[in-house]
């Protein structure tokens, strides 16, 4: 019902209908908030998916993160966009998820003990000999997202919010409560580190 | 500008965050730079990948999942929607196994706590069984010690019994003189009757020191000439350390002091019931004792005709007369010293329970203050028994109760486990 009478505007400041819609929320009302979390849940999940590597996880920790967001909704001062606000929300909680879980963290390429003797091999699809992986100048986007899960949380979270998720510089100091030239600064770091992974893993592969 | 310089500031290149100075350096430096140039190339080149990067779908049941948990915290929002109506029903359900489990547990450690009574009273472990039988008068002391079979505490469950001199057997008729017998029965019905009065007492009391009271009343006993004859005390209810004693006293009393004693018990214990009676035996008393003087005088003549007996066959007949007369005359005579023996000596039933404060000390005539005061100390104090007996009984049972805890949370924790699974 919600759906079809307010069409959300996609802008980066707060529209009337976003306003309203956090209102509502604010009231208790869970199907304002469903729709106002509408275009954000997707890249909530993405972001958790990111940083945790793992289907469960990253729905477990984004869907808290939404909840989060929910519950404490009247904290919003709408100073900043909702947008922003949700997503510092987002990133906290998944950093926070994985440094809960790094105790019993797992390696990407080792053997999953489920107990009772059965074990799994974590499946990683091995490319480095597919010439089909070097089309797109050399860089498949499987090479990429190894590279990125092998970044620093920091860079990780910045290289996500910029180049994937595609914030401005502002947006993301305000994500990450920090100031702009840290924003600059971790960024141009982030984006060497991953270009020198990436370098590294391309000589691999053409050795 | 180095290209080192120019390499690091490439990525604010790209995003056109450098000053409008910083640029023109870049782009003249670019310009010349085939290196630098290439590192654009490469960093354009990731960027545009990543900007790419395709957004994974959230798995199935991403959104009926979130809307359930949303509905979950909705619920403090006390928003009641027709969806979250199962969750108040799990929540509900999970409530009545905390607070079924709780009772359990309670009911446990009353059930463990009755049955420590039970262990207490049932095997009689702690009670004390002891009974004296005196017969006045008499000289021959004959004591004897029987033990009791299955005793735990020989100490404790002593069951002794003293017999001094049974002279229950004492005929009566004997100390009349035969010869006399005609003049005393004259003398006998003209003599005044004495009063036969059995008095007996039921008495119920209660006090604060058993083991005090029955001393006392014991040497107080021993004064007046009385004598405890039976006693039968025990252990019926265990507070904290303290045991608390019931016991079920016979006294034999000589009837002059029966109302001394009776006011020295209402003295010394907190009376709660008294009961009285006076029986006039005189009349029974002396029918039986006129019927006893003529089977005496029967008798007499008896033996008269048995000394004129000339055959065996009347002697034997006479001497079975004489056998019936004589066990008649025994008969009444111990019916006889039996009310004379009441009579003189009157019973007192008494039972003592021991309290932990005397309840009945409370002055009836106190004012409204002072009893309702009282009344809340008392109120308060039966609180706190309360309290120190379910601690109590809590650590006592705890060998149980602990075990079926931790059953319990076990429990809690794989339906709650099964339910999340569960419940989409």
């Amino acid at each position: 019902m919600l759906t079809s009478k307010y069409i959300t505007e996609r802008g980066g400041r707060m529209n009337i209908n976003e306003r309203w819609l956090v209102e509502e929320s604010r009231k208790g009302n869970i199907e304002a908030f469903e729709e106002l979390i509408k275009d954000y849940k997707k890249s909530a999940y993405n972001i958790a998916l990111r940083v945790l590597r793992n289907v469960e996880d990253a729905e477990d920790a984004s869907q808290e993160a939404l909840i989060k967001i929910f519950k404490s909704i009247s904290n919003f001062n709408m100073e900043s966009t909702f947008k922003v606000w949700m997503y510092r929300i987002v990133v906290n909680t998944c950093i926070d998820f994985k440094r809960k879980k790094s105790i019993n963290a797992v390696s990407i390429d080792e053997t999953i003990d489920l107990g009772s003797g059965r074990e799994i091999r974590r499946e990683i699809s091995d490319e480095s000999n597919n010439p089909d992986a070097l089309i797109d100048r050399n860089y498949s986007t499987q090479l990429v997202n190894d590279a990125i899960s092998k970044l620093d949380d920091d860079f990780k979270t910045i290289i996500i919010l910029r180049d994937i998720k595609g914030f401005t510089y502002v947006e993301i100091s305000e994500i990450l409560s920090c100031n702009l030239g840290t924003v600059k600064s971790r960024l141009s770091r982030a984006r060497k580190s991953l270009k020198e992974l990436l370098e590294k893993e391309m000589s691999g592969l053409r050795w | 500008m180095s290209c080192n310089e120019i390499c690091d500031k490439l990525s604010l290149y790209i995003d056109n965050e450098l000053s409008d100075e910083e640029m023109r350096q870049m782009e003249e430096h670019l310009k010349s730079c085939e290196n630098c140039q290439k590192e654009l190339e490469e960093y354009k080149d990731l960027i545009s990948i990543l900007n790419s990067l395709p957004d994974e779908e959230p798995p199935e049941g991403y959104c009926e999942r979130l809307h359930e948990k949303l509905s979950d915290s909705s619920v403090q929002f006390q928003l009641k929607t027709e969806k979250s109506a199962p969750k108040i029903k799990k929540i509900n359900r999970f409530r009545w196994l905390k607070y079924g489990s709780i009772a359990a547990a309670l009911v446990l450690v009353f059930v463990a706590g009755s049955m420590n009574n039970f262990r207490f009273s049932g095997s009689g472990a702690k009670s004390k069984n002891e009974a004296a039988y005196d017969y006045s008068d008499s000289s021959a002391e004959n004591k004897s010690s029987i033990e009791a079979p299955r005793e735990a505490l020989p100490e404790e469950e002593r069951y002794e019994m003293g017999y001094e001199g049974q002279n229950v057997g004492e005929i009566r008729g004997q100390m009349y003189d035969v010869n006399d017998s005609d003049s005393a029965m004259i003398t006998s019905l003209k003599a005044e009757r004495e009063m036969k009065i059995i008095k007996t007492g039921t008495i119920s009391a209660q006090t604060e020191d058993y083991n005090r009271f029955l001393n006392d009343l014991t040497v107080k006993l021993g004064s007046m000439g009385g004598f405890l004859e039976s006693n039968n005390t025990e252990v019926y209810q265990v507070y904290n350390d303290n045991k608390l004693m019931y016991g079920s006293v016979k006294i034999r009393i000589p009837q002059e002091s029966f109302y001394e004693l009776i006011d020295y018990l209402e003295s010394s214990a907190e009376v709660s019931r008294k009961n009285i009676n006076e029986t006039d035996a005189t009349k029974e008393y002396y029918e039986k004792d006129n019927k006893v003087k003529n089977l005496e005088i029967q008798e007499q003549h008896l033996r008269e005709l048995f000394e004129k007996a000339n055959t065996v066959e009347e002697m034997l007949l006479i001497e079975n007369e004489l056998r019936r007369v004589r066990t008649e005359i025994d008969a009444l005579n111990i019916s006889l010293s039996d009310i004379d023996d009441r009579a003189a000596m009157s019973t007192i039933n008494l039972e003592i329970e021991e309290v932990m404060t005397a309840s009945l000390t409370l002055k009836a005539k106190d004012n409204v203050w002072e009893r309702s005061k009282n009344g809340l100390i008392n109120t308060v104090n039966g609180i706190i028994r309360a309290l120190e007996n379910l601690v109590v009984n809590i650590i006592s049972s705890s060998p149980l109760l602990i075990p079926f805890i931790i059953i319990c949370l076990v429990g809690f924790f794989k339906i709650k486990k099964y339910w999340k699974k569960h419940t989409p």
